[in-house]
């Protein structure tokens, strides 16, 4: 029995991790123990006892006793491994996981490369020179020029917040006026990113990479996101209907961008990646973000197969990552789900769908 | 039995529905949407029978809903979105009858509460409401807000759910920014802004009287960092709660409301309040229908649902803990996306 500990247990993604395992991970399954820990006391995963077998309130990435508790929980739980999914402490333990007072198994990426990513301006600085990602602007509110964005973007372009997640701060806009707007209503917000507005489909990758080898890749169509009307653009972190679908061309891109990027900061890529992009006008896809973690409908993925959280846990434990084939996911067409609040997400065909009663 | 259960994507209807699942287990439970998308029909074992029906607002609405009225035998309804209860209530008011058994507030009630705007004027110059401002983008009334509400102040769409168009608004340059990104929205409220605690609650009357009464703390909110205004429609962590007080000012509240409209409160009714920084309570909003949480609140004894369908089937005497409800337990809830509610005393925290 592997006893792991997993951060982040109040967000859906860390609980999403634990599911794909204990619900579709077959007898391996039975071979893990998961114990979460998170710093709000009033999250639903740190009382999900069918999930994990302890939990602990801990300290915020940021606070001095951070490693002080994560040592004393691994300590005390004779902690195997640990699965870090939240980005915040995906950066945190990737620059200082030498804090750590018992070996544990890891699987973080190299710090200079998720720092690269996790800020959206370095990301496209780091792509620059390919056509992967939009034309974009980084912007400093308190000092710009319309004509300057919109001679680089078009007039019609996507703002948002170079950090933070479920599209923080994001807008489309089309005037001055509202730009100006926008930032007043956002003054907390010290950088902006602007990007050629890319009106296809919204679109994702996951890749799973064990010391610069690809093994498993997964894709997905967001099309609709739950509770959308509390946020001004409509766009939230969490999709609420979605597609899975097979596009090698989104796999190819993602891994060359991922690739690109790694060896720019001279390491290999490490971790598990989730790569976001959205089509422009004539359907090429482009690069918009590239997240240092599993997405929270990673369930959805292992419900239909492509249980990549079992297959991280495997290569950490049973098998040598060096040895094991390169996997890309497939799925039946018209494979779908759907998310909400209050419920588990449910996996479907779209040929299931009914008909309006006349 | 039968039960047919309207909006069923939606989680209050979803909410519904498993409660009744777990009370009636040989209950049939029809559930209907417009949206073809709804998650309710998918969900394994929710309902038994699902139709895609029209929209409210179409004119075959009626033929189909009749159509599965009669066909499924149905004995009882729980109507949810509030555009259908303003249906339902119209043909009411049209016909003097339901097509089938469904407990629904009067159709002018449901009206003037549905609406922000419409509320506030039937409680304007009452302490029920926090001081406040109707405008629209193209009528911003800057110096009335000014003069009248002051900065910083709330402001939020008139109708709507999930927070929709709200925010605190620190000057009037915000205010104009609001109604410049959000100027397809027609018409917004404008608040004085409270600092206390959001409670609410939810109540059941018949016939004028309010036979159940029982309230919350609703402290954090779902994936509230999408929201600008960090508030959206769903409660991710709620008290269940005791408070004498509040369930006392609701009751009083809806007498001042009826009084003052000439008619009798009937059906489920759920505030929504805010503490100025007095303590004083102060209505933001009243629904016409059951809230997300009413199973979670069932499970904690407070069974709303359960009640619906005594009366409904002509049972009103079997319902039981009349008047105002006093929870057993410290009771907290915690609600995310991907998970069902979860149900704790708060000492277990």
């Amino acid at each position: 029995m592997k006893r792991i500990l997993v951060t982040g247990v109040g967000g859906p993604t860390p609980r999403a991790f634990v599911r794909a395992v204990k619900w579709h991970g077959g007898e391996t399954a039975n071979e893990f123990e998961f114990i979460g820990v998170d710093c709000n006391p009033y999250c639903s995963g740190l009382y999900d006892y069918t999930l994990f077998s302890k939990t602990f309130l801990i300290p915020p990435a940021s606070h001095k006793d951070y490693w002080k508790t994560i040592n004393n929980v691994i300590g005390e739980n004779e902690i195997d491994g640990a699965i870090v999914l939240p980005e915040l402490e995906v950066l945190e333990w990737s620059k200082n996981h030498s804090n750590l007072t018992r070996k544990i198994a890891l699987h973080l990426p190299d710090y200079k490369l998720a720092e690269k990513l996790y800020n959206k301006y370095t990301l496209h600085k780091s792509l620059e020179h390919s056509d992967y990602i939009p034309k974009y602007f980084l912007i400093n509110p308190a000092e710009y020029s319309y004509e300057e964005i919109t001679s680089k973007t078009g007039n019609t372009f996507w703002v948002r917040a170079t950090e933070g997640t479920s599209g923080l701060a994001s807008l489309k806009i089309n005037s001055k006026k509202v730009l100006s707007e926008w930032f007043l209503i956002n003054s907390h917000i010290k950088e902006f990113l602007a990007s050629e507005y890319l009106p296809g489909r919204n679109l994702t990758c996951k890749l799973l990479f064990f010391n610069g080898r690809l093994l498993r890749t997964a894709c997905a169509e967001r099309i609709q996101y739950v509770m959308s009307k509390s946020s001004p653009s409509g766009i939230t972190g969490n999709t609420s209907f979605g597609k899975l679908i097979n596009e090698q061309a989104l796999v190819d891109i993602s891994k060359n961008a991922i690739e690109e990027i790694a060896s720019g900061v001279n390491c290999l890529p490490h971790g598990m990646f989730t790569v976001d992009l959205k089509e422009d006008s004539k359907g090429t896809p482009k690069i918009t973000e590239i997240n240092i973690r599993h997405i929270a409908f990673t369930l959805v993925f292992a419900a239909a197969g492509a249980n990549i959280p079992l297959d991280t846990l495997t290569a950490l434990f049973f098998k040598n990552p060096e040895e094991m084939d390169l996997i890309h996911y497939e799925f039946p067409q018209k494979t779908i789900f759907f998310r909400d609040v209050d419920t588990y997400p449910v996996l479907m065909n779209e040929s299931e769908i009914k008909t309006i009663l006349s | 039995m039968n039960i047919l259960i309207s909006g069923i994507g939606g989680p209050t209807p979803r909410s519904i529905a498993k409660r009744i699942r777990k009370v009636y287990p040989n209950c049939n439970i029809i559930g209907i949407d417009a949206n073809k998308k709804a998650l309710g029909f998918y969900m394994k074992g929710l309902v038994d029978k699902h139709y895609i029906v029209p929209r409210a607002s179409e004119s075959n609405y009626w033929d189909v809903i009749n159509k599965i009225i009669s066909e499924d035998k149905i004995d009882l309804a729980f109507i949810q979105p509030e555009f259908e209860v303003i249906k339902w209530g119209e043909l009411y008011k049209e016909k003097g009858a339901f097509p089938c058994p469904v407990l629904l507030p009067p159709l002018e009630l449901a009206k003037a509460l549905m609406n922000k705007a419409l509320m506030a004027d039937v409680l304007e110059g009452t302490e029920y409401i926090p001081k406040t401002v109707k405008i629209s983008p193209q009528e911003p009334k800057y110096d009335e807000i000014a003069n009248k509400v002051g900065y910083p102040c709330w402001i939020r769409a008139t109708v709507g759910s999930g927070g929709l168009g709200s925010l605190k608004l620190n000057s009037q340059k915000d205010l104009e920014a609001w109604l410049l990104i959000h100027k397809d929205i027609k018409e917004f409220t404008v608040s004085e802004f409270l600092t206390g605690r959001h409670l609410a609650n939810q109540m059941l009357y018949i016939d004028g009287k309010c036979i159940k009464n029982a309230g919350l703390h609703c402290a954090e909110y779902v994936m509230a960092d999408i929201a600008p205004s960090k508030v959206t429609g769903n409660t991710s962590f709620g008290r269940l709660i005791n408070e004498e007080k509040l369930l006392t000012f609701c009751e009083d509240c809806i007498d001042v409301i009826s009084k003052k409209m000439g008619l009798n409160p009937h059906g489920v009714l759920s505030f929504d309040l805010k503490e100025d920084s007095n303590g004083n309570l102060k209505v933001t909003e009243i629904n016409i229908r059951h809230m997300a949480y009413t199973g979670i609140m069932a499970s904690a004894g407070f069974d709303l649902i359960n009640d619906t369908i005594l009366y409904l089937t002509g049972k009103k005497d079997e319902i039981k803990n009349i008047g105002h409800y006093s929870f057993d337990k410290d009771y907290v809830f915690l609600r995310d996306v991907d998970i069902e509610p979860i149900l704790m005393c708060e000492k277990d925290l």
